[in-house]
C-alpha cells in the first residue's frame, strides 16, 4: 500500500506536467495576432494596440520561449523583479476578475470549499437515511414518494431550480437572499479587527466568536446548498436504496432474521454495514462532482466562489484565466481519486493495491 | 398495491409542488383579517361594552397615494451585470464601468453643466480663460481643496496629472485625447515624439533603449506644453493648434486630478524628465495606482473587491459643500447618499430577483429581459428631444414600485464598413475565387462607388431596428450621432430600396457584377447576435433580387474574427463605437480618417478629402460655424458612402420609485454621478 502511495504521489507532478503540455501546444494553433486578442473584449481603437499585446507578452517568440516563460516568470528589465512562472504560484493575471490569479484563487477558493462542506451534509445524511427509509419500505408509498422525489431531483436541471428557489425564497418571501454574506456582516468581516483564518464565513464567524455573522453566512447558504445539494442527494439515495436491497436479500440476512434477531438489529448491524460500501465509494466521486456542480449554481446565486469566476472567465474568452483553473482541476482531481483509491482499499480488504 | 395506491401518491406530491410554486407566481389577493373589537351594545335598556371578534377587509389605498420607501436610505446599491472595473488609475482608465467610480471619487479641472454633455462648469479650475488664436488656456486653481487624504490641492498637482498621464501613455489608454490636441492630429502616443513612425508605441524595452537625448526632448515637450504658476494659482497649458473638444476632454475620467506626492509615493513618476521612460506604458495590471484612489470627489474609495463590489463613502470634507458650491445650477453640493454599493451580479435573474425584493436601487436589465421588468412599472418617464427632458405620468398600473425612464438616444452605435482593398495574401476564404466570375469578388470591389451605395440601398432599417434593437432606436443620417453639434436629420441619406439597389448594382463594374453575380462571406464574432442580424439582412434582401448575389454569413470565434479585422480580410466588417466625448470630432476622427478609415484601407484620396474638413473643423471655435462643417463632411459622406451608417438605439433606465435626483447626460450613458442620486 505504502509502495503504491508513493507510485501515485511521484506521478502527480508528471501529470500535471503533461497537462501543461497540453494545454499550451492547444493554445499554438492560433497565430500571436489571434492569441493576442484573447487579452482583449474590443475591437482596439488604437490601431497599434494589438502589436503592443504580442510585443509586451511575447507572443512572437519562439513556442519553448513562451513554455519557458510562462513556467518560470520573466525578469522586469526595470525592477529586476521576476514576474510570472506557474511554478512561482503566479499564474498571471485574470482580465474578467481584474486581478491576480493567484488572488483570485485564495478568495474564492476558500468559499467553493465551504459551499461543498456544507452541501455535503444533507447529501450524505439525508441521501442515505432516505436510501434505507425506502429499502426497508420496499414498495409501499414511502418508497414511491422518495423514489418520486429522486427522480424530480435527477431530471431538474440546476438553473432550474436555482431560479425557482430564489424567485419564491428570496424576491417573494425575502428570506435567503443572495451572495455570501449581508452588507452590513461584509462590512464586520472587512474589519481589520475581524481575523480571517479560512476565508470560510461560518468557520471565521465561530471563530471570531461572532455568531450574527455565522447565521447571517448560513442564511446565504441556504439555497445554494439546497439547489446543489438535491441532485446528489438524489443520486445517494437511490444508489443506497438498491445496494440496500441487495442487501437484504443476501442469506446472511436471512440467517439473522431466522436466528430471532430484532428488525431493527438486523437492519442496523448487518444490512447497513455492507450496503454502505458502494455509498462510500460514491462519496468520494460525489466531491469531485460537486466542486464541479457549482459553477451554475455560483452564478444563480450570485456566490463569489471559483465557480463564478470560471464561468465568467470561459465566456469572455479568458484564457489565461481559464488555463489556471484546468490546472488547478486537474490537481484537485489526481489527489481526489488517489484519496478514494486508499480509502476504498482501507474499506474493502479485497481490494489490494499493490 | 397498489398501482391505485401510487397513482395517489404520485397525485398528490405533484399537487404540493404545484401548490407551492403557483403560490409563489400568484397575484397577491385583498385579504380579510380578524380583529376583536369593542363595541357598545344595548343589553335590557342599559348600554354595555362587549368585546366581539369581527372579520374587516382592510381599506383599499387609493391609486397615488402609495409611499415608496427603501429599506435604507443612507445606501445606494447600484446592482450592474455589465462588467467590472479594470483600474482605478485615472490615466489607464478606458472603459465605463471605471469611468462610474472615478468620477464619483475624483474631480476635474471642469464639468459638465448637469443634463447637457456640451457645456461646462468650473469645477477644480475657479475659472479660465482661452487665447484668441485658440491654443493657450489657462485655468485659475481653486484654494481650499483638501484630497481625501487631507493635503492640500494645489496647481502643481494639476500639471503633474496631466503631464504623468501623458508620459505613461499606452495604446490602451485614453492619453491619444490629449496627444492629438498637444502635438497635433495624429499623434496618438507620447511615443511617437521618440519616433515618429509609431514603431515603439507600446513597447516599453524599445523606449527605454531609444536616444537619452530624444528621450529628454520628448518629455520637455510635454512639460513645456502644462505649466504650474504657483503664485498665481493657474495652469497653464499650450496646445500645438486650436482643439474645439479640448475642454470637454479635460472635463472626462482621464482628466482626474492626482496629489502629486501621494501618487509618487504609491510608485508613479517621480516628476524627473531623466526617468520617464522607465513608467512608460506599464501594464494596466501592474500601474501603481491600480487598487487605490485619493481624490477631492464627493466620495472615498472605501473597498473595492475586483470581481464583486465597489463600496463607496461619503467625503466629510467635501469643498462644494465648504465652499457651497452646487455642482450645476440647481443642482446639489453634496453627496445624498451616506455610501454607494456597487455590486457585479451576472446572472439577469437574480439581479431581477434583488428588484424584486427591493435591494437595487440601479439595476442593469439587457434589453432582452425588459419585457420581465415592465409590468413593474407605475411611472413612465419618456423622453422629449425638443426639451431635452423627459416628461413624466403614472402608467395604468401606478402603485407599481418602479420609474422607467426610455427614449433617449444612446451614444453607441454599430456601423457595417467596406473594405476597399481586401488582403488577398496567403489565400483568403470571405473573397470566393477572388475574381468577378459569379463565385467570388475582386480585393477591390468596394472601391467602385455603386457597389457600396447598392449595398446601403439593400439595407432595411425597419427591419434592422426592430430586430436587433427591439423596436427601439432611430435611423442615423450620416456619421454623427443624433443631438451632436452638426447633426441634420434632414442631410440626404440612403433609405431602404430594392429598386435603387438593383439599378445601383447594374451599373457596378461595367454592369459585370449584375451580369455574372456575387460572392462572398460576412463574417462575425459567435454569439453577437446584432452583427449577425445585420448580415442576414443584407443576405435577405439582395438574395430577394437575384439570387446571384451571394452573401454567406460565418460565425468566427473571436480570435479569429479579430485577426480577419485586423488584416482587412473580410470584405464587410461590422463593427461599434462608443464616445469618448461628446464632440462631434470623437466621431469624425475614428470614422473618417483614424481607426476605421485605416481598417477599411480606404484610398488616400478619400482620406485627404475627409481630413481636410475634418482639421478645419475641429479647429474652428465658432459652434455655428463648425456645426456648417460636419454637416458638409456629412454631405462627403454620403457621397462616398464608405459604410452603412446603420441606427442608435434608444435606452431605458430603471428604478425604484424612492429614488430621487437621476438625470440623464448621454456622456455617462448607464452611469451616473451617484452624489446627485439619494433614496428615501
Amino acid at each position: 500500500m505504502v509502495n503504491y502511495i508513493i507510485r501515485r504521489l511521484l506521478l502527480i507532478p508528471l501529470i500535471l506536467f503533461g497537462v501543461t503540455l497540453l494545454l499550451f501546444a492547444m493554445l499554438q494553433f492560433l497565430s500571436p495576432v489571434e492569441r493576442s486578442a484573447l487579452y482583449v473584449r474590443e475591437i482596439p481603437r488604437n490601431e497599434r494596440a494589438l502589436e503592443g499585446i504580442i510585443k509586451k507578452y511575447g507572443l512572437d517568440k519562439p513556442i519553448y520561449v513562451q513554455y519557458w516563460t510562462w513556467m518560470v516568470g520573466v525578469e522586469d528589465p526595470h525592477s529586476h523583479e521576476i514576474r510570472g512562472g506557474i511554478l512561482r504560484g503566479d499564474f498571471g493575471y485574470s482580465r474578467t476578475a481584474s486581478q491576480p490569479i493567484s488572488d483570485l484563487i485564495k478568495r474564492r477558493f476558500p468559499a467553493t470549499i465551504e459551499l461543498t462542506l456544507w452541501a455535503l451534509i444533507p447529501v450524505v445524511t439525508g441521501g442515505v437515511i432516505l436510501g434505507v427509509i425506502s429499502a426497508i419500505n420496499h414498495n409501499n408509498p414511502i418508497d414511491h414518494i422518495t423514489r418520486v422525489f429522486g427522480i424530480v431531483g435527477w431530471s431538474m436541471p440546476d438553473f432550474v431550480l436555482g431560479l425557482l428557489l430564489i424567485m419564491l425564497f428570496y424576491a417573494k418571501l425575502k428570506w435567503f437572499p443572495p451572495g455570501r454574506l449581508s452588507d452590513w456582516a461584509n462590512q464586520v468581516i472587512m474589519d481589520p479587527q475581524f481575523r480571517n483564518y479560512t476565508s470560510m464565513n461560518t468557520v471565521d464567524a465561530l471563530l471570531n466568536l461572532r455568531f450574527d455573522v455565522f447565521l447571517d453566512s448560513l442564511r446565504h447558504l441556504v439555497l445554494p446548498v439546497i439547489t446543489l445539494s438535491y441532485l446528489w442527494w438524489a443520486l445517494q439515495m437511490r444508489v443506497t436504496r438498491s445496494s440496500m436491497l441487495e442487501t437484504l436479500r443476501q442469506d446472511y440476512i436471512t440467517t439473522a432474521r431466522s436466528k430471532g434477531l430484532p428488525e431493527g438489529t438486523v437492519i442496523k448491524r448487518h444490512a447497513l454495514p455492507n450496503a454502505l460500501l458502494p455509498v462510500i465509494t460514491l462519496g468520494g466521486n460525489m466531491v469531485i462532482g460537486l466542486l464541479g456542480g457549482v459553477v451554475i449554481v455560483e452564478v444563480v446565486y450570485n456566490y463569489k466562489g471559483m465557480g463564478a469566476a470560471f464561468a465568467a472567465a470561459a465566456t469572455q474568452l479568458d484564457i489565461i484565466t481559464v488555463l489556471a483553473f484546468t490546472l488547478i482541476n486537474s490537481l484537485i482531481m489526481v489527489v481526489a481519486y488517489l484519496i478514494i483509491d486508499i480509502l476504498y482499499a482501507y474499506i474493502d480488504p479485497r481490494v489490494r493495491l499493490d | 398495491m397498489n398501482k391505485k395506491r401510487f397513482t395517489i401518491v404520485l397525485v398528490m406530491a405533484l399537487l404540493v409542488v404545484g401548490g407551492i410554486l403557483l403560490t409563489s407566481c400568484a397575484q397577491p389577493t385583498p385579504e380579510t383579517v380578524v380583529k376583536t373589537v369593542v363595541v357598545t351594545e344595548v343589553v335590557e335598556g342599559e348600554p354595555v361594552e362587549v368585546v366581539k371578534t369581527v372579520v374587516v377587509t382592510p381599506e383599499v389605498v387609493e391609486p397615488g397615494a402609495v409611499e415608496f420607501k427603501s429599506k435604507d436610505p443612507t445606501t445606494f446599491v447600484d446592482v450592474t451585470g455589465a462588467g467590472d472595473t479594470d483600474t482605478l488609475d485615472p490615466a489607464w482608465n478606458y472603459e465605463s464601468a471605471g469611468d462610474a467610480v472615478i468620477q464619483n471619487i475624483y474631480d476635474q479641472l471642469v464639468t459638465y453643466n448637469g443634463a447637457d454633455a456640451t457645456s461646462f462648469v468650473p469645477s477644480l479650475a475657479e475659472s479660465w480663460e482661452i487665447s484668441e488664436d485658440g491654443m493657450t488656456y489657462v485655468f485659475h486653481i481653486r484654494q481650499g481643496v483638501k484630497f481625501h487624504e487631507g493635503q492640500d490641492l494645489t496647481p502643481e498637482d494639476v500639471a503633474y496629472t496631466l503631464q504623468r498621464g501623458i508620459l505613461q501613455g499606452g495604446g490602451w489608454s485614453p492619453q491619444w485625447l490629449y496627444t492629438e490636441a498637444l502635438f497635433g492630429t495624429g499623434v496618438y502616443d507620447i511615443a511617437e515624439l521618440v519616433d515618429p513612425s509609431g514603431d515603439l508605441d507600446d513597447d516599453p524595452e524599445g523606449v527605454q533603449a531609444a536616444d537619452p537625448q530624444v528621450l529628454m526632448d520628448a518629455c520637455h515637450a510635454v512639460t513645456d506644453a502644462i505649466v504650474a504658476d504657483e503664485d498665481n494659482w493657474t495652469v497653464t497649458i499650450q496646445l500645438s493648434q486650436p482643439w474645439a473638444p479640448f475642454i470637454a476632454t479635460l472635463a472626462q475620467s482621464w482628466g482626474s486630478i492626482l496629489d502629486k506626492d501621494w501618487a509618487i509615493e504609491h510608485g508613479t513618476w517621480d516628476g524627473d524628465c531623466a526617468t520617464w521612460q522607465n513608467y512608460y506604458s506599464v501594464s494596466s495590471e501592474t500601474a501603481p495606482l491600480r487598487e487605490v484612489a485619493n481624490g477631492t470627489g464627493p466620495y472615498m474609495l472605501d473597498h473595492w473587491t475586483p470581481g464583486e463590489e465597489t463600496l463607496l463613502v461619503a467625503n466629510p470634507n467635501f469643498w462644494r459643500v465648504e465652499q457651497n458650491v452646487p455642482v450645476f445650477e440647481g443642482g446639489p453640493v453634496g453627496p445624498q447618499a451616506e455610501k454607494v454599493l456597487i455590486k457585479l451580479v451576472n446572472e439577469w435573474g437574480t439581479r431581477f430577483a434583488m428588484l424584486q425584493a427591493g435591494d437595487a436601487d440601479f439595476v442593469y436589465v439587457p434589453r432582452q429581459n425588459v419585457t420581465q421588468v415592465d409590468p413593474m412599472v407605475g411611472e413612465l418617464c419618456e423622453w422629449n428631444a425638443d426639451k431635452s427632458d423627459f416628461d413624466c405620468a403614472p402608467t395604468d398600473n401606478p402603485d407599481a414600485p418602479l420609474r422607467l425612464f426610455k427614449g433617449h438616444p444612446s451614444t453607441v452605435r454599430t456601423d457595417a464598413f467596406f473594405v476597399f482593398n481586401i488582403n488577398t495574401e496567403g489565400g483568403n476564404p470571405y473573397v470566393g475565387s477572388g475574381e468577378l466570375d459569379g463565385n467570388g469578388i475582386p480585393p477591390d470591389f468596394f472601391t467602385d462607388e455603386h457597389v457600396r451605395k447598392a449595398f446601403n440601398y439593400c439595407f432595411d432599417w425597419d427591419a434592422f431596428i426592430a430586430d436587433a434593437l427591439m423596436g427601439e432606436g432611430v435611423q442615423n443620417v450620416g456619421y454623427l450621432i443624433p443631438g451632436m453639434l452638426g447633426y441634420d436629420p434632414d442631410l440626404p441619406h440612403y433609405n431602404f430600396d430594392l429598386d435603387k439597389c438593383q439599378q445601383e448594382i447594374e451599373q457596378a463594374w461595367d454592369g459585370k457584377v449584375a451580369e455574372n453575380g456575387f460572392r462572398m462571406q460576412i463574417g462575425f464574432n459567435t454569439g453577437n447576435v446584432t452583427r449577425q442580424t445585420i448580415a442576414q439582412i443584407l443576405q435577405a434582401n439582395f438574395q430577394s433580387i437575384d439570387p446571384k448575389y451571394n452573401i454567406e454569413i460565418i460565425g468566427l470565434p473571436w480570435p479569429s474574427f479579430l485577426a480577419a479585422i485586423r488584416a482587412a480580410k473580410l470584405p464587410v466588417y461590422i463593427s461599434g463605437w462608443m464616445e469618448d466625448i461628446h464632440d462631434p470630432h470623437n466621431w469624425a476622427q475614428p470614422f473618417l480618417v483614424g481607426t476605421y478609415a485605416s481598417r477599411q484601407k480606404m484610398p488616400q484620396w478619400m482620406i485627404d478629402e475627409f481630413q481636410a474638413g475634418v482639421s478645419a473643423a475641429v479647429a474652428e471655435t465658432d459652434p455655428v460655424k463648425r456645426a456648417e462643417l460636419y454637416k458638409e463632411l456629412t454631405k462627403k459622406d454620403y457621397e462616398y458612402a464608405p459604410a452603412i451608417r446603420l441606427a442608435v438605439a434608444t435606452g431605458r433606465h430603471y428604478e425604484p420609485r424612492w429614488v430621487t435626483g437621476w438625470y440623464y447626460n448621454p456622456i455617462y450613458g448607464a452611469n451616473s454621478r451617484y452624489f446627485t442620486v439619494g433614496k428615501k
